[in-house]
């Protein structure tokens, strides 16, 4: 280790979850390692043992209050290959219509009250302003919108469901509640407003691009691959499809991959500084097989978007580089919007499905192979489930690779060029700080449902000598 | 109209005690009244209070008073908040910022003793909860409250 100084960003603030930062300096005093330490353990996979495999629906979107849908939907995924059964048109319809509400909602929580606070305040405003009250006092129109955007994503599960979050309806073999001919109606005159939202949404970064350019296109800007779902003529999904990897001049590396056989092409190796670990795609080996996975690898990997305002918008995305992926992870914010569009496009054209509303919307089965693997697109990224059963039914190994996890390599390697770029360990400024933990933002991370600070929290970092011993503190509250 | 709200997590023992207090009360058929019971207060919230004249929010507290009511101004300083949970001074603090129009804020705190893992209230939390349900049929029947 360097005979340097540490500086230690405790906790990392308006993310989903808990984590610390440990930045290294040298003796010079510029960052030369970075570290994004996350904490919690949850155990899932070790406790759902012996379970009933149906179970699983139920049980696994209990992992987070923001992406519950993903989980629901992978895990009946899971549960209905291990049953060898497919799931009828209508409740196909609505999985789509929950699911994508909660994209919705998920990436309104991210860009209105998590991201945009930076964009329309400033990094370096007073952190106990710079959170989703101090828009509201100086934006209250925009404040609202993001509010009822966030809204409108949860009034689809409640509407079908009954619940906003954690929701029951989506089980192995369907759903066990439909959509009603009223609350269809009622979900459909959310729309227009919506896509405003959405479009207000696009203007404030779009804004924010051409006045800060080179920060933009420089922000955690790296060479990765790309990973994320595609339908079977390359375009951008999030419910079904397959797998496509990208590199970062654009090319496929692999395409038309079914998540089922995941394990041949994405392998993970522990690291001793977290409880996540690092993915990575295997017949490259690590690290020059780490990918991204989330909004910006979506529209990276995607050849079109499904929906027309969308794909206009994705064709702007693709231009910034002239077609080839882009790279800063500031585009994430850029790439949630687009998503958000397509989203309310989509369940526009949903609800004037007429089968939405069918009855017909479950099938029964059994256990009829040992192992199942139900794949979907968090918010976050890519979403695995991987069940092996007993003859019995009950789950004998559970395996969940989750998006936020597969981010882990590039997260680290994002705040460490924040931090090369912004913090300078001779004279720490809390705005250099808000930089690095807005390079864990872009990424939007869910490390477990739980609460986190909207910049009142107080905040101490300690610059530490290599022996440990306290340089410095910089307070925040 | 009011809008009676209980929040709290009903899997750590004495953090029930607002959900439990307006159950009470949603029992008693108060017209007028509508009743809410929910984990935490999220910041979809605001818009639905914007329908009522008074909104009651009913919490389980670790200290303080055995049973409190009090009104909540919009420029009450705010403490630590999270955007899965805010507390209602900063409910009413953004509702006042984001609409012109803001309900009237009561907040009524139930002191409890223990927030392990569990699904039991302690016995003077029960004794406090008859305390709250009375305030609040008293508040709402028009007795005065104290700030």
């Amino acid at each position: 280790m360097d005979n340097g100084k540490k500086i230690v960003i405790n906790p990392v603030t308006r993310i989903e979850g808990h984590a610390k930062i440990t930045l290294q300096l040298d003796p010079q005093g510029k960052v030369n390692q970075a570290r994004f330490h996350v904490n919690e353990f949850r155990g899932f996979e070790k406790f759902c043992e012996g379970r009933v495999f149906t179970e699983m629906p139920t049980i696994t979107p209990r992992i987070c209050g923001i992406c519950p849908v993903s989980h629901a939907v992978a895990s009946a995924k899971a549960c209905e290959a291990i049953m060898k059964v497919g799931v009828l048109p209508a409740a196909e319809l609505l999985r789509r219509l929950i699911h994508l509400g909660q994209i919705i909602s998920s990436h309104a929580l991210s860009f209105f009250h998590l991201s945009s606070p930076d964009f329309l305040l400033g990094w370096d405003s007073d952190p106990a302003q710079r959170n989703i009250l101090g828009v509201a006092e100086k934006f209250p129109d925009i404040a609202k919108r993001g509010i009822r955007l966030r809204k409108f994503g949860q009034e689809i599960s409640e509407r079908i469901t009954g619940k906003k979050i954690h929701i029951l309806g989506i089980v192995a073999g369907g759903m066990s509640c439909g959509l009603q001919e009223e609350q269809r109606k009622a979900l459909a005159e959310w729309i227009p407003e919506s896509l405003e939202t959405a479009r207000i949404g696009l203007e404030i970064f779009k804004r924010y691009y051409e006045s800060h350019r080179e920060e933009v296109e420089t922000f955690a800007s790296f060479e990765t691959l790309y990973m994320g779902l595609v339908g079977e003529n390359g375009e951008h999904e999030l419910y079904d499809g397959k797998l496509r990897f990208m590199n970062g001049e654009g090319s496929i590396v692999a395409d038309q991959l079914s998540p089922e056989n995941y394990l041949d092409f994405i392998a993970e190796r522990p690291v001793e500084w977290s409880y996540l670990k690092y993915p990575y795609y295997k017949p490259l080996g690590f690290p020059q097989g780490v990918y991204r996975v989330g909004p910006l690898a979506r529209l990276n990997v995607a050849s079109k978007m499904r929906t027309p305002l969308a794909d206009q918008e994705l064709k702007k995305f693709k231009a910034i580089r002239g077609g080839k992926p882009l790279r800063s992870s500031f585009f994430y914010h850029y790439a949630r919007l687009i998503e958000i569009i397509t989203a309310v496009e989509l369940i526009g054209q949903i609800l004037n499905d007429p089968r939405v509303t069918s009855n017909e919307i479950f099938v029964k089965a059994r256990r009829n192979q040992e192992q199942g693997v139900g794949c979907s697109e968090a918010p976050r990224g890519t979403l695995f489930h991987h069940y092996w059963t007993d003859e019995g039914g009950a789950l004998a190994k559970v395996n969940l690779l989750i998006a936020t996890g597969q981010n882990n390599p590039a997260m680290n390697q994002s705040i460490l060029e924040v931090a090369k770029q912004y913090v300078d360990g001779n004279d720490l400024k809390e705005g250099a700080l808000n930089r690095v933990e807005a390079a864990i933002r872009c990424y939007d991370p869910c490390l477990s449902c739980s609460t986190h600070a909207i910049g009142s929290m107080p905040l101490s970092i300690e610059i530490l000598d290599a022996a440990g011993k306290i340089l410095n503190v910089v307070k925040r509250g | 109209m009011i809008l009676l709200v209980g929040y709290g997590n009903v899997l750590r023992c004495d953090d029930s005690a607002g959900i439990v207090t307006v159950e009470r009360i949603a029992g008693k058929r108060i017209p007028g009244v509508e009743v809410r019971a929910m984990h935490q207060l999220h910041v979809e919230l605001l818009e639905d209070l914007q329908r009522y004249e008074r909104v009651i929010f009913v919490d389980a507290a670790s200290d303080g008073e055995a049973v409190a009511l009090r009104k909540v101004n919009s420029g009450e300083k705010r403490e630590a908040a999270s955007s899965h949970h805010l507390a209602p001074e900063l409910l009413c603090s953004l509702a006042s910022k984001i609409w012109s129009q803001c309900p009237q804020i009561y907040v009524c705190t139930i002191r409890g003793s223990c927030f392990d893992f569990g699904t039991q209230l302690s016995p003077e939390v029960e004794e406090q909860i008859d305390q709250a349900v009375a305030a609040i049929e008293g508040f709402i029947s028009g007795v005065e409250c104290h700030a």
